[in-house]
């Protein structure tokens, strides 16, 4: 059971959005959607939630198929960066009428939550600056308890400290009633401790698509001297490189915990964060080398 | 189970626009005859005639469709609501507004109707009494049922025919949409006139056909929201829907 997405393509003219993307997201598991603007992280949900149709593929929900089917779309939110409620529409009349369509909606939990973030339920969704209409948004996706939550940019306009409570009512949500939640965001390392399974998406093609300690089993920061960096990374899979004055740090994948360093340089755990860059890096050298190639 | 939600959630939205909508004319119904009295009283002898209630209900579902359709398809997506259902919802919700209109059409003729006789020189009009009742002020039971289906239809296909501008303009693309503005009027004043000659027979038949009776119009009204409702239909079963 879970969303299974099978050879989902979506084109917009000449550019691929999706480009057969096959994937399975299980019941139960916070999962991370990580991927450049344009990568087609947006366009992913949207094919999922009936808002955009692909081209071809198919996407099922605990077994069933999704597309335009009542039943099956009832058990997925999503949260998008866009506003789909009417203009005129209050902050508290939306948490009205949502439990009309999720009876598992929490109102009591919301109203909560709102007065916790000081989002004002008097106001008109429309009149909501940047950060309160994510924060609406957000208390949505709380509390309509789907077994299915997709979260696009959740954080969008957050302050630190909002973003903070964010985090932890989510974990608190998940952990009262786990559930799939999907989080797509650019702001990788502040859920990097959050996520269990990160997707990797890049240019409409999954690229990766593990366990995030499986992901980062074997990736080390090597820092230190230039010189001696290069000298210890010399026949290992150096994924990427950076260089300040003297000081030369370089991220290496498939290197053993217990492999030491020598005196003077430090070798510490790679983030996520750093992972996906140079896997970004990697794949970006790896294009301007082709286009040359073919030039 | 979504659908009840959908309509549960439309038809608040209906009952409030039919509700305005009779505040309205009910206000200007008592001007029209406040007028005619102040006339009367001033030694005056001319007729104020009123008969804006059917045409002012045809231009309110046409709006309503043209506005409620993007908006409840946005709002339907986000909370789950397939477009299948979304679709049907608008069906419904046409269909209850027009006939909470063409109920209160009928009723507020009989208001309309009780009030002007105490003030001689008012005269209140109205469609179907125009075509096919001589302009009678009062109708018999049957010919208030027929007018009720009558507007029912007609009712019906100006909220379909708001849609389908509505669906036309968010499918297409800047340039065809100003193309499709300007046509429309140009069709309306110099098309129709410059075709009418070549479909003159056919055209006539089919006005010939609903001078008849009050039922073979509302045949054409509802075989034109059948196409109309089709054609929406395959717009909505694929468009992309994006937010605000």
């Amino acid at each position: 059971m879970g969303i299974e997405i099978s050879k989902v393509t979506k084109r917009f003219g000449s550019t691929c959005a999706l480009q057969a993307v096959d994937l399975e997201l299980k019941e139960q598991g916070l999962y991370g959607l990580l991927g450049n603007n344009g990568a087609g992280k947006t366009t992913f949900f949207n094919v999922i939630t009936n808002r955009l149709y692909p081209d071809s593929g198919s996407v099922r929900v605990d077994g069933a198929e999704a597309a335009d089917r009542d039943d099956v779309l009832g058990k997925i939110y999503m949260m998008g960066e866009e506003n789909y409620y009417p203009e005129d529409m209050k902050v508290r009349k939306a948490f009205e009428v949502t439990g009309l369509f999720y009876p598992d909606f929490n109102k009591a939990r919301a109203l909560e939550l709102a007065k916790q973030f000081g989002l004002d339920t008097k106001k008109k969704i429309t009149k909501l600056s940047t950060g309160y209409a994510s924060i609406f948004r957000m208390i949505l996706a709380l509390c309509v308890n789907t077994p299915y939550l997709l979260l696009d940019e959740p954080v969008l306009g957050l302050d630190a400290r909002h973003r903070d409570m964010f985090y932890k009512a989510l974990i608190e949500k998940y952990a009262e009633e786990p559930c799939t939640i999907v989080i797509s965001t650019h702001l990788i390392q502040e859920v990097a401790h959050i996520i269990e399974h990160a997707v990797v998406i890049r240019d409409g093609t999954i690229m990766k698509d593990a366990p995030t300690e499986a992901l980062l089993d074997g990736c080390w920061n090597i820092s230190g001297p230039r010189d001696k960096v290069a000298d210890f990374v010399r026949g290992k899979n150096a994924v990427k490189e950076s260089t300040m004055g003297g000081l030369s740090s370089v991220l290496v994948d498939g290197l053993p915990e217990e492999i030491q360093v020598p005196d003077g340089l430090e070798k510490h755990k790679a983030t996520l964060q750093d992972y996906f860059i140079a896997l970004m890096d990697k794949e970006e050298l790896r294009d301007e080398t082709s286009r040359s190639c073919s030039l | 189970m979504k659908l009840r939600a959908a309509v549960h959630y439309k038809s608040k939205d209906m009952l409030k626009s039919a509700g305005t909508y009779f505040i309205v004319l009910l206000t200007i119904l008592l001007a029209v005859i406040a007028v005619a009295r102040i006339n009367v009283s001033n030694g005056g002898s001319s007729y104020v005639t009123f008969s804006g209630y059917t045409i002012g209900a045809w231009v309110m579902m046409l709006v309503m469709g043209i506005c409620a359709i993007r908006e409840d398809l946005r709002f339907f997506i986000q909370n789950g609501v397939g477009r299948r259902t979304a679709f049907l919802t608008q069906w419904i919700a046409a269909l209850e507004l027009a006939a909470l209109l063409a109920i209160g059409g009928r009723l507020f003729q009989l208001l309309a109707n009780a009030i002007a006789q105490s003030t001689p020189n008012v005269r209140i009009g109205e469609l179907y009494s125009m075509l096919y009742a001589q302009g009678a002020m009062s109708l018999s039971l049957w010919q208030h049922v027929e007018s009720f289906m009558l507007y029912l239809g007609f009712l019906l296909m100006a909220y379909m025919g708001g849609m389908f501008f509505s669906l036309l303009f968010y499918v297409l693309n800047k340039t065809m949409q100003i193309v499709v503005a300007v046509s429309i009027p140009f069709l309306l004043f110099a098309g129709i006139p410059f075709i009418w000659p070549y479909f003159s027979g056919p055209l006539t038949a089919v006005y010939r056909f609903c001078a008849v009776s009050s039922w073979n119009l509302l045949l054409v009204f509802l075989i034109v929201t059948a196409i109309i409702g089709a054609v929406n239909r395959l717009i909505t079963r694929r468009i992309p829907i994006r937010g605000l």
